[in-house]
């Protein structure tokens, strides 16, 4: 300090020193402040970097498109779509401005509406009221659910504040009559039973995810870092069925059904050698495009309803006693009117006519009787065996959700009576899918083929075809050809379903009026009209089997499954080229004359007197 | 003239440093140190306003170049200006000095008239012919003017105080701060206070006044800054070491500087590449600028900066120590204290050393008002350095640029017959 007062004024220091020292201090703290940075911008830079780019990063998930359900030409049944709800923000709405006659004239809420009303076919009335209840607001929905190319036409309106949102929508062209199998897929995108939920995991694909760093706006920072997983689409599902078919035959049903005031009815098209199903329709359904669905109507009573089989049963009764050689075609039997059996008289719905009936006879006319009187000669676990085989209480493998197994008591849980119930079908339950089984097995000459649904589907692009159903010899060709030609004799204009024939075509078949187990009553109310056959019955290529539940008005399988069998038959069989039958159905002898010799026996021995009678409950 | 000018050693090797040496001794150093470190800071200023403002520009007005084609127009006028004031001699500018102080107290009052613009809570704007201007930042060149003349005339008596502070601090200084006060813009307070006492400092003022005022001034803060919740979460965030994410109160700017500089690392992203400015890092154009230099820049870039305002400090230093003129001294230690001072305002609270006052990078920021008065600034310190004793005649001496450029050009046929 000495030194700097040498000059002029007291107490003053030379600014050339003054200077000095703030450039001193200066420089200590840039150099401190150079320090700090390379703290910050060097040894501490990694990780505050990596915090600030975990804050920035953010991850968006890219959702999967869902696969197509196909029919079995390609036709789809469930598809994706792009739809889009059209928004509007009524503040802006407010202050739409037309040129009329070369003047701008604002038009507003009514103007606005008339002209969206006009592209998208909507009540302008609707519109406007929307508007004018949420005046005021910024945002509203004024009309959802458009397509994309209506949505451009409305755009190009230019009204302002009139906006849409992207949506995927999951559609059904073919609506009604496929809906309870097809399944339903609602906004939430959670499927809801049918095929949409047998094939969920396939049918969903993998949903992607995008990275990006997004900066403080919500915009993506286009110099950041980014990565995307590509989303996977779901498979294609290809299904064994025909939609017309399937069309035609849900048509058939739900006349059939609302002629005869009944509770349901169903109906199932197969192809017995490969056991594809080609139509299984059921009436009531539901409209897919509805935003909402119950759980009682999604049910596909097809493949959730169990019902006592009734006649169709005896098919099964009749194979086992033809292939265990108890019986032959011609087998004299004489039917009584009372049949005393576990304490029960059991009884047929009327007398018979003629008590002498062969076997032939017996199965044809479908007599309880005499079904019971052969049947019992086969030990219990035989015939709980070919129930089994010929598909009844089998598992349901085919993956249908809500497919039941149906239930086939084991023997050792039968009672007095169950054996002579079950041959001529009560006392069991099953599926009208596990029903079809029998026939299919006869058509296809004895060999039973598990029913299938999906023919394939599209994996990463090629079409993988599913396996070939499991087969299963159950009874030789030859019961087989004889159960048929057993069978051609209902649909004659002399059997119990005269309506169930196809002109120009052999059919076989067996009706079956069952009692119907109601489970809300508990107790047996109405009955379950069925048919169930195939045709041509000289090389069986389609096996039908429908079921009218509960009708109110009519009861006989015959005269309301018949009708709706036939035509179906009839459609389907010209649908796939089938050719009609040049041959005739053969002859058979459903009666004989008791008095007349029995062949191959001693002179004098009449048919009477071999002839299968009551002897009083077997002993085994 | 334009030879690199060479020592040899005693082994006729030739010493590149001592060169520099003798080359800075020159008189004429301080000028093109101040010429080239300010055409750098309006360089990178004006670069990096661009890159750092094209988001933000782009989402509020659809134009990625709006807010830097404005600072580029005020960067052309504030070069025209500097150019201008650097031509002026220097007894113009102690003529100059008062009326400057009176027009600069007049605007600074403007701001509470209708002209006046409140802006982010604060009130030291005003609007003329739909212009908006700043007129604090002019008021710190008539400030630093006006204390030189005024500390010039007092010479004599500075060992008396009531002489140094009457009147260049009462009623000069005290009216300025305490208008640009009652706007409550706290950062320009802060540098009128440090230009003030920077300069009293430089004029020779005894050094215990100083401490005394120093003292006086912490106690004052700290009582504030204890009676104001606001002011201990600044407080708070820049020493209490609760910044551990944006999210914690007070702390977003200072955490999402950290992250720019961080994201820069030693090298930066490259220019253009910054993250944080995409609407992330608030005013990264503006008193965040350095941030964004060194996010795209990495450290080279942010030292370079730093590095110029240590030449501007030292050129300055040079003007003091070589000039004869009281008056040529007191106005360069006064401009530099107020774009150092203000540089180190700006850089200390971006790189989290100081509580955010929100003074702007001088030169470099975005900001129209604070880049013409810098460049005033930078003018009327050029023109103190052409002052400095044999400056003027080496300027003189050298043909104008125009004519050196054109001397490459082959001179036409005509002359040679």
């Amino acid at each position: 300090m000495a030194a700097a007062r040498r000059r002029g004024a007291a107490g003053v220091v030379h600014p050339q020193r003054r200077m000095r020292f703030m450039l001193f201090g200066i420089l200590i703290v840039f150099s401190l402040f150079a320090a700090q940075l390379v703290k910050l911008q060097g040894l501490d830079a990694a990780s505050v970097s990596a915090a600030a780019i975990d804050r920035r990063l953010h991850e968006v998930s890219i959702p999967a498109s869902r696969g197509v359900i196909y029919d079995a030409n390609g036709v789809a049944l469930a598809e994706s779509v792009e739809r889009r709800n059209i928004t509007a923000d009524p503040t802006a709405v407010i202050t739409y401005t037309k040129r009329i006659d070369g003047e701008r004239v604002e038009v507003g809420y009514e103007g606005a509406a008339q002209d969206i009303a006009e592209v998208t076919g909507a009540d302008p009335a609707v519109l406007e009221k929307t508007l004018r209840d949420h005046h005021g607001a910024r945002w509203t929905w004024l009309q959802k659910d458009v397509s994309p190319q209506t949505w451009q036409r409305v755009k190009a309106l230019q009204i302002p504040g009139i906006y849409a949102e992207p949506f995927v929508k999951r559609a059904y062209p073919l609506g009604a009559s496929m809906a309870p199998l097809v399944g339903w897929v609602g906004s939430s995108g959670m499927a809801a039973n049918g095929v949409e939920l047998m094939f969920e995991e396939q049918l969903t694909g993998t949903p992607g995810s995008m990275t990006y760093e997004l900066g403080g706006r919500g915009e993506r920072i286009t110099t950041g870092k980014s990565s995307e997983t590509p989303a996977v689409p779901g498979e294609d599902v290809h299904l064994t069925i025909d939609s017309d078919l399937q069309w035609f035959t849900y048509d058939q049903v739900k006349a059939m059904v609302e002629q005869s005031g009944a509770l349901s009815g169903y109906a199932v098209v197969m192809d017995p050698t490969t056991g594809d199903l080609l139509a299984a329709a059921s009436y009531p359904s539901y409209d897919p495009t509805d935003d909402q669905q119950t759980s009682a109507a999604l049910r596909n009573p097809l493949f959730e309803d169990v019902y006592e089989p009734g006649s169709t049963n005896k098919v099964i009764t009749a194979g086992a006693a033809l292939e265990e050689g108890i019986i032959d075609l011609e087998t004299p039997m004489v039917l009584p009117n009372r049949l005393p059996r576990g304490g029960t008289r059991f009884q047929d719905a009327h007398d018979p006519d003629n008590p002498y009936a062969t076997f032939a006879g017996v199965l044809a006319t479908s007599s309880n009787m005499g079904t019971i009187m052969y049947g019992e000669k086969l030990p219990d676990e035989v015939l709980y065996e070919y129930m089994r085989d010929f598909g009844m209480g089998r598992e349901a493998n085919l993956g249908f959700p809500g497919q039941s197994n149906g239930l086939v008591p084991p023997p050792d849980t039968w009672s007095a009576t169950s054996k002579y119930t079950m041959t001529f079908g009560q006392g069991l339950a099953s599926t009208m899918l596990q029903q079809i089984g029998v026939f299919q097995t006869v058509a296809n000459d004895g060999v039973y083929v598990e029913p299938r649904l999906v023919k394939g589907a599209d994996e990463d692009g090629s079409f993988v075809a599913e396996p070939d159903a499991k087969e299963d010899r159950v009874v030789s060709a030859e019961t087989a050809n004889e159960l048929t030609s057993i069978m051609e004799y209902v649909p004659s204009p002399e059997g119990t379903a005269p309506q169930a024939a196809v002109e120009g075509y052999r059919v076989a078949g067996k009706t079956s009026t069952a009692d119907r187990y109601d489970p809300q009553k508990g107790r047996y109310s109405g009955v379950t009209a069925g048919f169930i056959g195939f045709a041509p019955a000289d090389d069986p290529e389609l096996v039908i089997a429908v079921a009218i539940q509960r009708p109110t008005r009519g009861k006989w399988g015959g005269e309301l499954a018949g009708p709706v069998f036939s035509e179906v038959m009839r459609y389907a069989l010209t649908q796939r080229g089938v050719s009609p039958s040049t041959s005739e159905a053969p002859e058979i002898t459903l009666h004989y004359d008791p008095d007349a010799p029995a062949p191959g026996e001693d002179p004098g021995v009449t048919l009477g007197d071999i002839a299968i009678r009551d002897e009083g409950t077997p002993q085994q | 003239m334009t030879t690199w000018p060479v020592r040899r050693d005693e082994q006729g090797r030739e010493s590149v440093a001592a060169g520099l040496g003798e080359r800075l001794k020159s008189p004429v150093a301080p000028y093109y140190l101040l010429l080239g470190a300010t055409a750098l800071l309006v360089s990178i200023g004006l670069v990096m306003v661009l890159s750092a403002s094209s988001v933000g520009s782009f989402q509020t007005s659809g134009n990625s170049y709006k807010v830097f084609t404005q600072q580029l127009m005020f960067a052309g006028a504030g070069i025209v200006l500097g150019l201008v004031a650097s031509h002026i001699p220097v007894r113009v500018w102690k003529w100059l000095a008062p009326w400057g102080m009176l027009v600069a107290i007049g605007l600074q009052a403007l701001v509470f008239t209708p002209l006046g613009v409140p802006f982010q809570g604060n009130r030291n704007w005003i609007a003329i012919a739909g212009m908006s201007l700043q007129p604090s930042e002019f008021g710190k060149v008539a400030l630093v003017v006006f204390g030189a003349a005024v500390l010039t005339k007092k010479r004599k008596v500075l060992g008396r105080i009531s002489h140094v502070l009457v009147p260049f601090v009462i009623p000069g200084a005290a009216l300025l701060i305490g208008l640009v006060l009652a706007g409550h813009d706290l950062g320009t307070v802060l540098i009128l206070v440090a230009i003030t006492g920077g300069m009293m400092f430089g004029a020779g003022v005894q050094a215990r006044y100083f401490v005394v005022v120093a003292a006086l001034a912490a106690a004052g803060a700290a009582y504030m800054a204890i009676g104001s919740a606001n002011r201990m979460e600044r407080i708070q965030a820049w020493i209490g070491n609760i910044c551990v994410n944006p999210d914690v109160q007070g702390c977003f700017q200072k955490v999402h500087a950290e992250y720019a500089l961080a994201d820069g690392g030693w090298w930066g992203l490259g220019l253009g590449g910054s993250r944080e400015k995409w609407g992330l890092l608030p005013e990264p154009h503006n008193d965040f600028i350095l941030a964004i230099i060194g996010e795209e820049l990495g450290l080279p870039g942010t030292l370079t900066v730093m590095m110029l305002f240590v030449v501007i400090a030292y050129a300055s230093y040079r003007i003091v120590v070589t000039s004869k003129d009281f008056f040529v001294r007191i106005a360069a230690c006064g401009i530099m204290v107020w774009l150092v001072s203000q540089a180190m305002l700006n850089i200390g609270s971006v790189i989290g050393m100081l509580p955010i006052i929100g003074v702007p990078l001088p030169l470099v920021s975005s900001g129209g008002s604070a880049l013409v008065a810098a460049l005033l600034g930078m003018g009327i310190l050029l023109s103190l350095a052409r002052s400095l004793p044999g400056a003027k005649a080496s300027l003189g001496s050298r043909p104008s640029l125009l004519r050196r450029t054109l001397a490459v050009v082959p001179a036409p046929r005509l002359r040679r017959r």
